[in-house]
């Protein structure tokens, strides 16, 4: 996929651009993270210390640092969306003029509903690919967080961070086989069902008269009827897929804040932590644990959405091909 | 009476295509209809097979005076063939419960069988979008083995053989002879030596049919 997106910024142009951005918007996440915890930890202790003017000072400071991370983050999501609007219209624009360009046999060799899934839904997909949410911006940012809040976490308590690892790491490749991948497989097979109905469709119109005088539609329709019903089916697999998902991901969630939580209180009554810090590392915990589950399912819907990407090469060549 | 038009007129928005047309053609008859390009003869067809609905005038096929009841009495081949993205088998039944001798009978008949026999999947193989793994010869036989597997009393034939070179025309014309026998036929075409032989040669012009004679 690495060599796709390079393939399609050096066509189009914006690889820095792009790059530059991402940059800019990734250390938000990771930073809000930072803040609750640093908040909840020096709140927790202006409390149990009876600092009320700390606790007002911490109070105000939570308050300035959202709101300054809210125009940050809203800033750069709206540079995001320009920057979106402006690739979608120069990659329908080359696709169309590369599809112009070709040898007349090789726009013959694909079918119509071929050329036009190209240039829709592959060109949503990889728009969705490059700018929408829980795709590849995202896993980008969830690596920042994931590598920032667990190196803090494990600063604050290794123990803790082992314990938590223990139960995500195992979680985590049985995600991958259980939801990724198969969700990966069935979406490319209803992109070429989505072809094969646009055909139909195609044909329905072009030979209607034929259709008409032979009586043919109920022939067709059928046909349409059966694509139709793959997309159904694929959908209803897919929905399975992803609440096999969200189980896991509430059962990793509860279950394990419970046994952290048990060992957190043992460490507490051991003078190891205070609840200040250990509400602290709570917090870093969930951000590692948002970050993780945000970096799984933008790593699947980037699967997902490079297949797009890949399907558009078959039009401009590849970085050594064509 | 196989076809009867009176006074049928027809067009499209302000343009006026067939102006009070009138027709008899009796069962079994062959007429040859010559007009240049534009002159209405698909329009023309495209009535008599139930296709367009006659709103001037009265046209009557085979008994039928509604579209649906004349689409059931007519077969036709037209200039460009509709080939579907099915089967041949598929391509020429429409769907319809045709048994496996007869499909065969037709593929015989418009002279396919040669070919179809050399594929491996046979009447199985599968005709891709707009006919692209047929040659202009092969998608238009594949019409003329669906018109002959409909066996209806009615042949309308809207120059089959204008896309083709002179030697597939040829062979074309001979393939449709299965086609047309018995039948009642109407072929429009601007090649005159295409309908040699016909009962009756008509001329469209203006919008208007002629005796050839008359002219």
């Amino acid at each position: 996929m690495r060599k796709s997106l390079c393939n399609v910024f050096r066509r189009l142009g914006g690889g820095c651009t792009y790059c530059f951005l991402l940059v800019l918007r990734c250390p938000v996440d990771t930073v809000f993270c930072i803040i609750n915890a640093v908040f909840l930890r020096k709140a927790f202790q202006s409390i149990e210390e009876g600092d009320s003017a700390g606790l007002l000072f911490t109070c105000a400071g939570f308050g300035v640092a959202n709101f300054c991370l809210f125009l940050y983050n809203g800033t750069m999501w709206g540079k995001f969306a320009v920057f979106s609007a402006r690739f979608v219209g120069k990659l329908k624009q080359f696709l169309f003029d590369t599809m112009l360009k070709l040898p007349f046999e090789q726009i013959e060799e694909k079918t119509t509903g071929g050329w036009l899934t190209r240039l829709n839904s592959d060109v949503t997909m990889t728009l969705n690919l490059l700018t929408g949410a829980l795709n590849l911006p995202h896993l980008v940012f969830s690596t920042v967080r994931i590598a920032v809040t667990s190196l803090i976490f494990g600063k604050i308590s290794p123990l803790l961070l082992t314990v938590e690892l223990v139960i995500l790491v195992p979680h985590t490749f049985f995600r991958q086989w259980f939801v990724v991948r198969p969700m990966e497989r069935l979406m490319k097979e209803s992109q070429e069902k989505m072809e094969h109905a646009a055909v139909y469709l195609e044909s329905t119109v072009e030979c209607g008269d034929t259709i008409r005088l032979y009586g043919a539609e109920e022939l067709l329709l059928e046909r349409y009827r059966a694509n139709s019903l793959f997309l159904v089916k694929f959908r209803l697999r897919s929905n399975i897929r992803k609440t096999i998902g969200e189980f896991l991901q509430l059962l990793l969630n509860r279950g394990g804040y419970l046994l952290l939580f048990c060992l957190g209180c043992e460490m507490i009554h051991a003078g190891k932590l205070d609840f200040g810090t250990l509400t602290e590392a709570f917090q870093y915990r969930s951000g590692m644990l948002a970050g993780t589950m945000m970096w799984l399912n933008s790593y699947a819907e980037v699967r997902k959405n490079s297949v797009g990407l890949r399907r558009m090469e078959e039009i401009y060549g590849t970085e050594n091909g064509r | 009476m196989g076809i009867l038009l009176k006074e049928v007129s027809f067009g499209y928005g302000d343009k006026r295509i067939l102006d009070k047309v009138s027709l008899a053609v009796r069962e079994k008859e062959h007429i040859g209809i010559l007009g240049c390009s534009g002159g209405g003869k698909s329009t023309l067809l495209k009535l008599l097979s139930g296709l367009y609905t006659v709103k001037e005038g009265y046209c009557e096929v085979e008994g039928e005076t509604k579209p649906e009841g004349i689409r059931k009495q007519v077969a036709m081949v037209m200039q460009t063939p509709g080939v579907f993205p099915l089967s041949i088998r598929e391509n020429i039944t429409c769907g319809h419960p045709i048994s496996e001798e007869k499909v065969w009978e037709a593929v015989q008949a418009a002279q396919l069988e040669e070919w179809v026999r050399s594929l491996p999947e046979g009447l199985d193989s599968l005709v891709e979008e707009r006919g692209s793994n047929l040659s202009g010869g092969q998608a238009q036989r594949i019409a003329i083995a669906r018109a002959i597997a409909k066996d209806a009393p009615v042949v309308l034939l809207d120059e089959p053989t204008s896309a083709l070179d002179g030697e597939t025309a040829d062979a074309l014309l001979r393939a449709m002879e299965p086609l047309t026998k018995g039948k009642t036929v109407i072929h429009v075409t601007h090649r005159e030596e295409t309908i040699q032989g016909y009962d009756r040669i008509l001329v469209l012009r203006e919008g208007k049919l002629f005796e050839k004679e008359s002219l």
